[in-house]
């Protein structure tokens, strides 16, 4: 394994693309909580809110800062679609087998590289919420590590993103229209599903129903910070919400690897 | 001799489209085995096929009489059908990634890419090689670890004359070590040239298989052709029609061309023409290239 890793580093080593995207990802986190952060404050400093405790003070920020780096999700998914696309596109896919690696070993490095990458994400969301985090507070605050549990649900989100990223990828084998069923699915099909299933099931009381697709199972994980925890019954516990985002990233995992050993390269 | 790839009635279906049909045959050790072809022929799907990039329809390979396997082709240079690397990768990062993947230390990564005359770009990215660079890349790549087995698919796409030359030398010489070179081609010239055996594929049927040798004399015409000229052709021509096993003899630029059987050789000619008073001023025999050959069998027309 951390042969394969060895070698899947060497090819990003020195893509100058790949490096540029992470670091405006890295960047986008620390820049849209520091928006967030400034606009929550004007908010508290213009209004009777003042009184309110900003929703960067600990325990409210691991909830804030993963909330508004959730926003950023087509970063994640245009890294991984853009690193194995150009195996595809480059024909390195069938190289690195013909060379002798085993189909396994292509496919297993590539999830691997999706655990990677969300633990850089999660990494740079986790040291944002410390810094906002300690901005916000007085000291008089919480201790840190209540609430840590969000950091968690924030890397099996992205996790969950990127691996819907590669089976689309691996499904499509083409960057350009992998991106477009991605962005297509993530922002609209399946936000549009959801509203589908709530529209129907609202008045039986059931519409929380709509979590069970698989990127708003984790979307509900992380819920708006100080309105939905207010409104009982509107959302699975996490337990549950937990194990269908464990499912659904098995299920894909499961379904790339299936693509990606029974086709022909 | 021992069976390097062995091969045993291999089939791939694209939908309704046969591409390769139930192909056998064995490749020995130690030989340069073309496997020749027109285009589309089926050759890259059955190297893809034991390179475990194309899943077979039916059939079965071996390698030295295992199946095959990731250990295996680690052991196997190969260059199919296109040089395959990264882009944004130097030529020497390319090759650092594809030892790493042979489980080589890459030490000899300097000295392979002397053999293919890139040192002096090593450091280019593989995006501004010319073609023939990129090829040339490939086939160093498939030099890494000094394997004993090398697989070339249209070793000489895109080289000039010079680099044409050069890996037609290149795989004589692996060949001379003592290296088994499987290599497709659609050039027949090539394939001549280089190979010791060859089997020939046509719209996915194997048409004919075995050492260059016995594929050129195995055919049903036995008939050779010889050319002579003398000072005086028509009196020669008259002549020689009179001389046993010459079927026909036709004038042609300044050449008598004859059509005998086998019982006839320059020699035979050359005694007989003597005896009858002339001197022959040229003959020659003309030897049964692979290309008629290749023409007989797969018949005239290029349509695959």
């Amino acid at each position: 394994m951390l042969q394969l890793l060895k070698i899947e580093w060497l090819k990003v080593k020195n893509y100058k693309a790949f490096w540029i995207l992470l670091i405006l990802y890295i960047v986008a986190i620390v820049g849209a909580n520091a928006i967030a952060y400034s606009i929550n404050n004007q908010v508290r400093e213009s209004s009777a809110g003042s009184i309110l405790p900003s929703l960067y003070t600990f325990p409210t920020t691991w909830n804030m800062v993963t909330f508004v780096s959730t926003f950023l999700f087509l970063f994640p998914g245009l890294l991984i679609i853009n690193h194995t696309g150009n195996e595809f596109s480059f024909k390195t896919s069938r190289q690195n087998i013909i060379d002798g690696w085993g189909k396994k070993d292509f496919i297993s490095v590539k999830l691997l590289f999706a655990v990677v990458i969300s633990a850089v994400a999660t990494l740079t969301v986790f040291l944002t919420g410390l810094l906002f985090g300690f901005m916000a507070s007085d000291g008089s605050s919480e201790p840190i590590t209540t609430n840590l549990h969000f950091v968690l649900y924030f890397f099996l989100q992205t996790l969950l993103y990127c691996i819907v990223a590669i089976f689309i990828v691996l499904w499509v084998r083409k960057s350009g229209l992998a991106i477009g069923i991605y962005f297509a699915y993530s922002l609209v099909i399946e936000n549009l599903l959801a509203g589908l299933i709530f529209w129907v099931l609202k008045d039986s009381g059931n519409a929380k129903f709509n979590q069970v697709l698989p990127l708003q199972s984790s979307d509900a994980l992380i819920r708006t910070p100080k309105i939905e925890s207010l409104i009982p019954g509107q959302n699975f516990s996490d337990p549950v919400l937990l194990v269908l985002v464990g499912f659904y990233i098995i299920f894909f995992s499961w379904l790339s690897y299936r693509n990606f050993i029974k086709r022909d390269l | 001799m021992s069976v390097v790839l062995s091969i045993n009635k291999l089939a791939k279906s694209y939908g309704p489209v046969r591409a390769l049909n139930g192909v056998s045959f064995d490749v020995p050790k130690g030989s340069v085995f073309g496997i020749l072809g027109p285009n589309g022929s089926g050759k890259t799907t059955l190297l893809g096929i034991v390179m475990d990039i194309l899943n077979a329809s039916g059939g079965s390979y071996s390698w030295l009489g295992q199946p095959g396997s990731d250990q295996q082709r680690r052991q196997i240079g190969t260059l199919l059908e296109t040089p395959n690397f990264y882009h944004y990768l130097s030529g020497e990062k390319n090759l650092i990634i594809s030892a790493a993947i042979k489980q080589q230390q890459g030490d000899d990564i300097s000295q392979v890419l002397q053999t293919v005359n890139l040192l002096q770009r090593k450091d280019s990215k593989f995006s501004s090689y010319s073609l023939g660079m990129k090829q040339r890349l490939a086939i160093g790549s498939a030099l890494l670890g000094n394997p004993d087995i090398l697989v070339f698919d249209e070793p000489t796409n895109g080289l000039d004359p010079a680099g044409i030359a050069e890996i037609r030398e290149l795989i004589k010489e692996l060949n001379q070590q003592g290296k088994t070179i499987i290599m497709a081609s659609h050039i027949l010239d090539e394939v001549e040239k280089v190979c010791t055996h060859v089997a020939i594929i046509q719209k996915g049927n194997l048409k004919t298989a075995g050492t260059v040798a016995n594929v050129l004399s195995n055919t049903s015409d036995s008939s050779t052709t010889i050319e002579i000229a003398s000072d005086d052709n028509e009196t020669l021509e008259a002549i020689v029609r009179k001389m046993q096993g010459v079927n026909s003899a036709t004038q042609k630029d300044g050449l008598l061309i004859l059509n005998c059987t086998e019982l006839v050789t320059p020699a035979s000619i050359n005694r007989y023409c003597f005896e009858n008073g002339i001197l022959l001023n040229q003959l020659v025999m003309k030897r049964k290239t692979l290309e008629t050959r290749f023409l007989e069998i797969t018949g005239n027309q290029s349509d695959r």
